[in-house]
């Protein structure tokens, strides 16, 4: 019974970490209905910037994780106004776009892999402490992970509730022809999409960075994992991204308890297939009229 | 009297294809325009032409005297365009409430005013505010649309076929809404609409349209019951 507290314990922690994931790819999918593959490559590029800050420029990690962030909101930015907006303008077909992105992502992971080598990359610090919540342990760095998640996920479900900047995000998604005709900045909208995108894959990036470091091939990795939690909690609502990040992180965890942590592709990918013959619509379905596009 | 709305050699379409060849319009402040024709004229186009949707070959749109051909539908929309499309013209996702406010983006004022003015015009709307938008019926959802587009400042409205699928009742009530709303606000429309006896009462000039030219101009909108007439300029 311990070690399955302690397995969902330690699958709430990911969860958290694989909810943000999915809120940033989320995002994306739903506002701008583009297949965010570059989304890996900005996840590592976050991630070698919070070690660069720490490791080699010498700051604490608080500072060097707002650092993060900014840098984030400005390669989101970048990858809107650079690669995204350019297809945007001209109507590319969807499926040019993803080729670009995969491109971009392609792209990112060599040019960090050239700059930085293609070994484990570790923040130093010692021995991490380990805090007793009854029968379940966890680290010091796993508690940061969980509140840190969860909070920003409440607090960014708080503004897409009550800010009408957030609603026209998602309204984006449903028609993107009507937003330019009620006269709503659309430019604006899509940068502050991939600015916000950008900025909920670098936190769990420094986080996970902070935890077991990072090499430049993990992107392809947790892209699939944000992918995969949208689409299992349901691509049109945030609560299923969150949903669907949990769940997937819950699973890996209990799968560990029965099998070897290398089959946790087969959990992920599993639970993918089952969802998509059973429940092609998510786990959070909102309720729709049958004429009305999913 | 100078007018509002000019369009000057309009020809514009799809990459290839072109839909409206050479088409001129002016419309003075306060008039009501009715264009009419076959399907695939043109119509639909020229509103996108009009309202920056779609960017014109060749040809000038005036506002006021102000050449507008290069201004884009987000800043046009902000210059006093009011468009609604044919269709996907509300957010489903969102609530009744919710488009309207995000309708109201850039006016200032009290939102909450203008929602009421809005929902005294299409009181339909009232029992609605709360509900998910994509839930709504068909006239709920035109209604929907009309009301985001005049939550801002308006001073020309482009509709392309309010009552595109909706019975005869609900055509009614809708069509009749905005021309209340018309006369309070001192609206210039053009309206791209299929039921004539419904429409016919409240334009003051019927433009026909007919493989992308404007082959036509009525100033008696009793002709929109003339079926012979009509026969005529559709296909003769």
């Amino acid at each position: 019974m311990r070690l399955i507290l302690q397995l969902l314990a330690n699958g709430l922690v990911n969860g958290a970490l694989y909810a943000m994931l999915a809120v940033g790819f989320g995002l994306v999918w739903r506002s701008l209905r583009v297949f965010h593959v570059a989304f890996g490559g900005l996840f590592v590029a976050s991630a070698y910037c919070f070690h660069t800050l720490v490791m080699r420029v010498g700051l604490h990690p608080a500072p060097a994780f707002l650092g993060t962030l900014i840098f984030a909101g400005f390669t989101g930015w970048l990858c809107e106004i650079g690669l995204y907006r350019p297809f945007a303008r001209k109507g590319a077909a969807s499926s040019a776009v993803l080729i670009a992105s995969l491109g971009a992502f392609v792209a990112m992971e060599n040019f960090i892999a050239l700059a930085f080598g293609n070994k484990l990359q570790t923040v130093s610090r010692g021995l991490a402490r380990a805090i007793h919540i009854g029968p379940v342990i966890l680290t010091e760095i796993q508690l940061l992970q969980l509140v840190v998640g969860f909070g920003t996920i409440g607090l960014l479900w708080v503004l897409v509730c009550h800010l009408r900047t957030f609603k026209a995000l998602w309204a984006m998604g449903d028609q993107p022809e009507l937003i330019p005709v009620l006269g709503l900045p659309v430019h604006k909208l899509r940068a502050l999409v991939l600015v916000l995108s950008t900025v909920m894959a670098a936190v769990p990036a420094s986080l996970i960075c902070l935890d077991i470091g990072t090499d430049p091939h993990v992107g392809m990795s947790y892209l699939l994992i944000s992918a995969v939690a949208v689409l299992v909690g349901g691509a049109n609502s945030y609560a299923g991204w969150v949903v669907g990040g949990v769940a997937l992180a819950v699973m890996q965890s209990l799968a560990v308890w029965k099998f070897s942590s290398r089959w946790m592709d087969l959990v992920t990918f599993g639970l993918l297939v089952t969802m998509l013959v059973f429940r092609r619509n998510g786990l959070v379905d909102p309720q729709r009229r049958v004429e009305e596009p999913a | 009297m100078e007018p509002i709305l000019s369009a000057q050699g309009i020809v514009a379409g799809y990459r290839e294809r072109k839909v409206l060849h050479k088409v001129s319009l002016d419309m003075l402040p306060g008039e009501s325009v009715l264009l009419i024709g076959p399907n695939g004229c043109g119509k639909t186009t020229l509103l996108k032409v009009l309202a920056g949707v779609l960017r014109p070959e060749q040809g000038r749109v005036l506002l006021k005297g102000t050449d507008i051909s290069r201004v884009f539908d987000d800043r046009r929309a902000l210059l006093g365009f009011g468009y609604l499309m044919q269709t996907q013209s509300i957010f489903p996702s969102l609530t009744v409430d919710e488009n309207l406010h995000l309708s109201f983006w850039h006016r200032n004022g009290n939102f909450k005013d203008q929602r009421e003015y809005i929902l005294s015009a299409f009181p339909m709307l009232k029992p609605m505010l709360a509900r998910r938008a994509g839930v709504l019926s068909g006239g709920e959802r035109q209604a929907l649309a009309i009301g985001m587009v005049l939550m801002r400042d308006v001073d020309v409205l482009l509709l392309d076929e309010p009552t595109a699928g909706l019975s005869p009742k609900a055509a009614a009530t809708i069509l009749q809404a905005v021309h209340d709303v018309k006369v309070k606000m001192a609206l210039s429309t053009v309206i791209v609409e299929h039921n004539l006896r419904l429409v016919h009462e409240w334009v003051s000039r019927v433009l026909v349209m007919n493989q992308g030219r404007i082959v036509a101009e009525e100033r008696d909108p009793s002709v929109l019951l003339d079926h012979e007439r009509l026969q005529e300029y559709y296909f003769g």
